[in-house]
């Protein structure tokens, strides 16, 4: 059985970023930038919403850039999940269909950002700087 | 604007089902990212706040492997490739391709790795010697037992449910009425494959799930076992035994030992040899059971084949009750195994003991 570990980290440390994102394009673009960022000491990807439990199992991000597609299930029920169960971790949803429809969901849901991927990419990392 | 790294065997790997790892490590050998299936095969939450090191996630009997590796990567600028065992995962190997990270210029590399399977992982240098003596005592022990576990609740699974799930099936097929030749021909291959899987899982799952011993013993399942592949005629079989009850008198654990390395030796036969006839011989006395396979097939070098897992396998579960290997071969010569096991070990003598012919 494998221990549960919580990272406490306090607000003057570099942050821990859970990617989660099935979009090769998104991988192959977010892990060089999120190693320049100032403000990230470690990120983690996983590639469904499974391989993100697995990963919520074993650590606790301080964010979760979260595409509201996955393969296996919506990120919108892992950002329920998360808000029930890790209410702290800052959710940023991310998504290509940048509705006000999902917006409101995701807002409602308690998301604490949402970005258009083909517009707002390049600001994730200074959304980071400042909101974490 | 940084550089772009190219993932393209990750979007492969995720179609093939396949677990592949992904790591960024620093000139200090720390992690700056990786990703899920990483963190689940390594099991260390330390990973995720830069404490461990990359290469202390690796078998000890690698790391210095990956270090030269790493070493040569950073010192010709090009990728290198490597396999390495996972540090508390002995038997899985993964083959680790390292590049300098695009554009870093602080010696940041990206390291992307892939299990090592089938024919790959035969290649991979084998020292089961080393391997079965890094592993404890207990674990080894834990290990073979979970083996058996899982192997029996697999068994059962097969037999109890997806037999039934195809029996029910086969009952279905059974109450339709074609009404034209060219469906009744269908019905009736459908028919007969269903029952070839019923057929095939119930056999797997016989092989899988521990013979009830306080039935049968180990002579009636060893017997049980020859029976069936009579009834197959894969090549002739014989099955010789003397003094029953000592053999009877061995503890469950060695009797399951014994049973699982006739299954091991007589899969090796089948996959390899192309024997024509074989002889499994037991006898036991007050100190010790002696098993004896033997066959007339194509026999191999032993100091050149390469072990593939079902020997190192015999080797692991004699071993951990302080028993004796010999294998006896040559190209063209068939083969013979002998197994002994002592009734009672010995622990503190337990690596000294084994000898391998």
């Amino acid at each position: 059985m494998v221990s549960k570990h919580i990272i406490m980290k306090n607000s003057n440390q570099k942050k821990v970023v859970l990617v989660v994102d099935d979009s090769l394009v998104v991988l192959e673009r977010i892990i060089p930038m999120l190693q320049d960022s100032q403000n990230v000491e470690f990120v983690v990807h996983a590639g469904s919403y499974k391989e993100a439990l697995a990963v919520l199992e074993e650590l606790k991000p301080d964010c979760i850039l979260l595409d509201i597609q996955l393969p296996d299930q919506s990120g919108i029920e892992l950002l329920q999940l998360v808000r029930e169960k890790y209410d702290q971790i800052l959710v940023f949803m991310m998504t290509n269909t940048a509705s006000e429809h999902y917006r409101t969901i995701c807002k409602q849901m308690g998301a604490n950002r949402f970005f258009d991927k083909s517009m707002e990419f390049d600001r994730i990392p200074e959304a980071l700087g400042i909101a974490c | 604007m940084s550089n772009p790294i190219h993932l393209d065997q990750w979007a492969d790997s995720r179609q093939q089902h396949r677990s592949f790892y992904m790591a960024v490590v620093d000139r200090d050998d720390r992690m700056t990212f990786v990703n899920a299936p990483f963190i689940q095969t390594f099991r260390c939450a330390k990973v995720a706040v830069g404490k461990a090191e990359f290469t202390g996630l690796i078998h000890a009997a690698d790391q210095e492997r990956v270090r030269k590796a790493i070493g040569d990567c950073r010192e010709q600028q090009a990728a290198v490739t490597v396999a390495a065992r996972v540090k508390n995962s002995p038997y899985q190997w993964i083959q680790w391709q390292i590049s300098l990270f695009p554009g870093s210029e602080d010696g940041r590399l990206l390291c992307l790795g892939e299990d090592v399977f089938g024919e790959a992982l035969q290649a991979m240098p084998h020292d089961a010697e080393s391997t079965a003596n890094e592993v404890s005592q207990p674990s080894a022990e834990a290990i073979i037992r979970a083996q058996q576990e899982e192997r029996a609740r697999l068994g059962h699974e097969l037999h109890d449910n997806v037999n039934q799930i195809l029996a029910s099936a086969q009952l279905f097929l059974g109450q339709l009425e074609p009404d034209s030749g060219e469906f009744r021909q269908v019905k009736t291959r459908t028919s007969e494959i269903l029952t070839l899987a019923i057929e095939e899982i119930r056999s797997l799952s016989r092989e899988m799930v521990m013979p009830d011993f306080s039935k049968m013993g180990l002579t009636g399942s060893i017997r049980q076992l020859v029976e069936d592949l009579q009834y197959c005629k894969p090549f002739e079989i014989r099955f010789l035994h003397d003094n029953r009850k000592s053999i009877e008198s061995l503890d469950d654990h060695r009797k399951i030992t014994m049973f699982r390395i006739v299954q091991e030796q007589i899969k090796n036969i089948i996959k390899y040899a192309r024997a024509k006839h074989v002889v499994i011989d037991l006898q036991g006395n007050e100190n010790h059971v002696r098993l004896e396979i033997a066959d007339d097939g194509r026999g191999f070098d032993p100091a050149t084949t390469r072990h593939g897992l079902g020997l190192s396998s015999i080797h692991e579960r004699t071993k951990l009750y302080q028993g004796k290997v010999v294998l006896e071969t040559a190209p063209g010569l068939g083969c013979t195994l002998i197994i002994q096991l002592p009734r009672e070990s010995c622990p503190q003598t337990s690596l000294a003991v084994e000898n391998e012919g």
